[in-house]
């Protein structure tokens, strides 16, 4: 890597960072991702005491703007994390893992890259770290959560559809939580006794044991082991709280303050008992009990009562558990610990929180560990320095040193001689027949952020029970909602997701919007390229819509478009072909479109509608210039044409088309316009014996010759006829279904009426065409009636030829009048109704 | 908290082409300028949520081309609006001139609607021709209020956004309280006549 190279990206790098955190080193690397290499960007981070690896995705190599890089991992260097890079053990000599939490990520080298020095940082910070055994990785949150603008690949893909808007939304909230949040502080009092089925006489005070902080505690957490072991009790599975015990807690709670009980849960010989300061009433929500029994069959002799409330934004739990007996059973107890972690549960509604769904957990009880020592009983009595005996207590051995129960919970240091046991009424040791060993029976744990343990202490002086209560005072920093910040971070969010939305509108980019076709010709094919990407990082539909309410097509109808609606996904490109073709049905439509067109003048022929799913629209204008054809005009106008069509403007021959009442000029006697004569003509002297002359299937409909035909009439050419008797059927068919008028001007209900009439139908002709159209006609039907003559050689008979002129003729929508109407005159003798039709004038 | 606003309203941009329509949106849901000009070829649509009076109002403003050949394609979006933004450029008297012309368009195509009158490019007293004076007293005989902006140098381009959004708010809070008058009146009909019907929903 040029060392130019390299500082350009520590620039573009030291963008991503804030004030006080300093980037140490950065190394380029790549993983291996499906089948691709991915590049990235690792960067060792230091913010106070603490630093962080972080692992950047590059969009655009070489970064240079902050968008080209998306972070993709952020791993804290704590005691969890872990660089290997030893060759053997799996792990080739041009790879390296990084173990951060429970997760390996796997890189590789750039085989040129120097990676000496990002190694002897990372190992120094390491080691630091395992010096000092601390640090405030707080400063990482604003980088855990995914980047706003982070291109998913799932959803580029199209694998995953868009987060939407909503879950944006809260989630960007739940993220911000920090920036809303204050921390409160509590004071909350956790106290445990097995009170050995001791009742609470009168002269009990338990002032002494609950009253013993200066200020008041805001929550007590109340545990008490064998208030009752009876066999009936135990069958019973008795529930109902100890009343007794509850008013004689109530009485020596802190006298600083009010009171109120909150809740009691008892199962058999355990209760807990929840009691708050009456003014946090309020702060407390979602109040649930649960119990498990682990004693034989389940019994409640042995397990625990729990209690899970929400304090403000915090969950807490408080859990009261009484666990096996016998100094060589602690794995009983151990098993009862993990049954109580599985199967306590708090339903609230339809929500299940178990212990660890939980911000702070206080676990408290007669936990019943001993004190593993070979040394026999009599000599823990005598022995006095019980800090030492602490390593041998059986809890701390599976706590601390094997790590088999408590997980992730703490406990604070033991300072007190061990709880029991006792000769009821007195400070002395057990002297009974059963000569119990002293063991640290009652503990209390915490686990989760933001508890500080004040104190952690027996109480000597109430001796009713063989054990001695124990109790413990935290400060808890609750997590609280302040309103007004609330307010503000709600309305940022709301301009967050706001941007978010408008970002993941799907986008979609044209190579042009204006697709200029040039001169068009008709029944000539012309196709142009529309060029479309997906350059957005999500997936697009697109399609063409329809620009009005009315009608449903998307374009004109001589417009035809390859793909009406796609997809594409993000960096593909395709393209679309629209094509235009002139022919019968729009010539004429499209010279009255273009008629007021200047010359020279690009004109829209249509405005296509390219539409992006949950995104913008593009018009696409299609431009073009129509070079007019004697297809499409009028018959009468091209009557009245007195030089070739190609001498005239389209102005100017849409005028003539318009002006259909002005007369054909008295010069020009023709029976019918110049090319219809012409195709007529032709065939009376090429094309009678011509089988197939004429087909229903219009065999020659797109028969290249069209165009030289075309030509040869727009031009007047002098030249030889250029097609065939069957191209020149297929033209003389194409003049009369481009006229803008059909030919036949009677309608499809008067042929329906009169069409069994010969003498009606002929009336009818007189009647409703006008004399030119009745000329043609006639005209038509004549030389129609020549090709039927000779029927034994070219096989048309009359009721062939009136099903491929029937529609070209008449152009209803149902044929079957018009063709009995053509029948009528084909098989007829009109010979006299035609001279006399003729001669007029 | 199941939805992120308490209304959802479409707001359209008309007038000329270049009189800064895109500009104007820009401004108002990215906060930025850009200088150079690019022709809106279709239909654009941007959002931004507001908050007024407590309630969280979603604006899915439309952007729509100006140039005249796109005229009769433009008025197909003028459905389901609640309010329309027409901008004229104050240094162009034509683009003024066509107002009425655009106040034409949304009368033929949307039924009730709120408007407001927005003279853009309000930056530079020597190139401005359309006069406040005369804009204002064209805006009264229309009745509909007039804003003066620049989104160059974001001047009132907020203000118009959220005077438009406030008056469609208004506009749907009125309706929805006569819809609620005239269903109390049916009931009190009812009840009288001793027929029980079940109240519509609206």
């Amino acid at each position: 890597m040029g060392d130019n190279l390299k500082y350009s990206i520590l620039q573009t790098v030291e963008q991503k960072f804030r004030l006080g955190e300093v980037v140490l080193v950065i190394f380029e690397a790549y993983q291996i991702v499906g089948a691709e290499h991915q590049n990235r960007v690792l960067v060792v981070v230091k913010s106070g005491n603490s630093s962080a690896l972080f692992s950047f995705a590059i969009a655009n190599y070489p970064p240079i703007n902050l968008s080209d890089l998306h972070i993709n991992a952020v791993l804290p260097i704590n005691e969890t994390f872990i660089i290997d890079n030893r060759p053997g053990s799996g792990i080739s000599s041009h790879q390296f893992q990084i173990l951060s939490g429970n997760e390996t990520f796997t890189y590789y080298y750039y085989p040129d890259h120097n990676k000496e020095q990002f190694d002897k940082v990372l190992r120094k910070l390491i080691q630091e770290y395992s010096e000092e055994n601390h640090g405030n990785f707080m400063w990482l949150d604003a980088y855990k959560s995914s980047d706003l603008s982070e291109i998913d690949l799932d959803i580029a893909t199209n694998k995953l559809p868009p987060k939407n808007r909503e879950s944006k939304f809260r989630e960007e909230l739940e993220r911000r939580k920090p920036e809303y949040t204050i921390y409160e502080p509590y004071k909350i009092f956790c106290a445990t006794w097995n009170v050995n089925l001791q009742q609470p006489k009168e002269d009990l005070v338990l002032r002494e044991w609950l009253s013993t902080t200066e200020d008041a505690p805001d929550i007590y957490a109340i545990g008490l082991q064998e208030i009752d072991m009876s066999a009936e009790t135990i069958i019973r599975s008795e529930t109902r709280p100890d009343y007794n015990w509850i008013a004689k807690i109530l009485e020596g709670v802190h006298p600083g303050d009010a009171y109120e009980e909150l809740i009691s849960v008892r199962f058999v010989g355990m209760m807990l008992t929840i009691v708050i300061k009456q003014s946090l009433r309020s702060s407390v929500s979602k109040i649930t009990t649960s119990m498990v029994g682990t004693g034989t069959l389940n019994f409640g002799n042995k397990g625990g009562v729990g209690v899970s409330l929400q304090l403000n934004e915090n969950f807490l739990c408080f859990i009261n558990s009484h666990l096996a007996a016998h100094v060589q059973e602690f794995e009983r107890r151990n098993e009862d610990h993990d049954e109580i972690l599985r199967r306590m549960q708090f339903k609230d509604g339809f929500r299940t929180r178990n212990i660890l769904e939980h911000d702070q957990i206080f676990w408290i009880g007669d936990l019943n560990y001993r004190i593993a020592t070979a040394i026999d009983d009599g000599q823990i009595k005598n022995f006095c320095e019980y800090e030492k005996l602490f390593y041998l207590d059986q809890l701390y051995i599976e706590h601390v040193k094997k790590k088999r129960v408590f997980r992730d919970f703490q406990e604070g240091k033991i300072t007190f001689k061990p709880t029991y046991k006792y000769d009821p009424g007195t400070d002395e040791w057990d002297s009974s027949e059963k000569n119990r060993a002293p063991a640290w029976c009652d503990r209390i744990f915490w686990k989760g952020q933001k508890v500080e343990q004040l104190c952690y202490k027996s109480v000597m002086q109430l001796r009713i029970s063989d054990h001695k209560p124990v109790y413990s005072v935290f400060i808890t920093y609750i997590m609280t909602r302040d309103e007004k910040k609330f307010k503000r971070v709600h309305e940022e969010v709301l301009k967050t997701v706001d941007k978010y939305e408008n970002d993941n509108q799907p986008q979609m980019t044209v190579a042009e919007t204006d697709l200029d076709f040039g001169i068009l010709r008709y029944h000539e094919m012309y196709s142009r390229e529309l060029l479309v990407a997906n350059n957005c990082h999500l997936p697009v539909h697109f399609k063409f819509l329809s620009k009005d309410i009315v009608s449903s097509s998307v374009c004109e109808d001589w417009i035809r478009i390859s793909h009406k609606s796609g997809e594409l996904l993000t960096g593909n490109s395709m393209s679309i072909r629209i094509d235009i073709f002139i022919d019968e049905s729009s010539a004429s439509k499209i010279m009255r479109r273009l008629k007021d067109a200047q010359i020279n003048v690009k004109v829209p022929l249509d405005i296509l509608v390219l539409h992006v799913e949950n995104g913008r629209d593009i018009f696409i204008t299609v431009f073009g210039e129509y070079q007019p054809s004697i297809f499409g005009l009028r018959l009468d106008t091209l009557m009245k044409l007195n030089k070739s069509v190609l001498e005239y403007s389209l102005k100017e021959l849409m005028d003539i088309d318009d002006d259909a009442n002005n007369l054909i000029p008295f010069y020009n006697n023709a029976k019918a316009p110049r090319e219809i004569y012409l195709m007529i003509d032709y065939l009376y002297r090429n094309g009678l014996n011509i089988p197939h002359l004429f087909t229903i299937q219009r065999r020659h409909k797109l028969s290249p010759r069209i165009c030289a035909i075309r030509d040869w009439l727009d031009s007047w050419s002098v030249e030889n006829f250029p097609g065939t008797p069957q191209t020149a059927a297929e033209i003389l068919l194409k003049i009369f279904e481009a006229s803008p008028e059909p030919l036949v001007t009677i309608t499809e209900r008067e042929l329906q009426i009169y069409v069994q009439y010969f003498d009606r139908c002929k009336e009818l002709v007189q009647n409703k065409m006008p004399l030119l159209n009745r000329k043609i006609f006639l005209y038509v039907i004549m030389f129609l009636k020549e090709i039927q003559k000779n029927y034994t050689i070219n096989g048309m008979d009359d009721r062939t030829i009136a099903k491929i002129f029937a529609p070209a003729l008449c152009r209803h929508q149902n044929d079957q009048f018009s063709q009995k109407f053509l029948l009528l005159f084909l098989s007829n003798d009109i010979k006299d109704f035609a001279r006399v039709e003729l001669e007029k004038n | 908290m199941a939805r992120d606003y308490d209304h959802l309203f479409k707001l359209l941009i008309i007038g000329d082409s270049g009189v800064g329509k895109s500009s104007l949106l820009i401004r108002f849901s990215d906060n930025t300028f850009s200088g150079s000009y690019i022709t809106t070829i279709g239909v654009d649509f941007k959002i931004r949520t507001v908050v007024i009076g407590g309630e969280r109002v979603k604006l899915q403003i439309w952007d729509t081309a100006g140039q005249e050949r796109f005229r009769t394609i433009t008025n197909t979006y003028y459905r389901g609006t609640h309010g329309v933004i027409v901008v004229y450029d104050v240094t162009n008297g034509e683009s003024f001139a066509n107002v009425k012309r655009w106040l034409q368009e949304i009368d033929s195509n949307c039924e009730v609607v709120n408007k407001v009158l927005v003279g853009n490019k309000n930056d530079d007293p020597q190139r401005k021709v359309v006069l406040t004076e005369d804009a204002q007293r064209f805006a009264e005989q229309m009745g509909i209020p007039l804003y003066e902006t620049s989104a160059k140098d974001n001047l009132n381009v907020e203000e118009m956004f959220l005077a438009i959004t406030e008056k469609v708010l208004r506009h749907k809070k009125q309706t929805q309280r006569q819809q609620n008058d005239q269903n109390d009146d049916r009931i009190k009909i009812n009840n009288t006549s001793g027929i029980k019907k079940k109240k519509k929903c609206c």
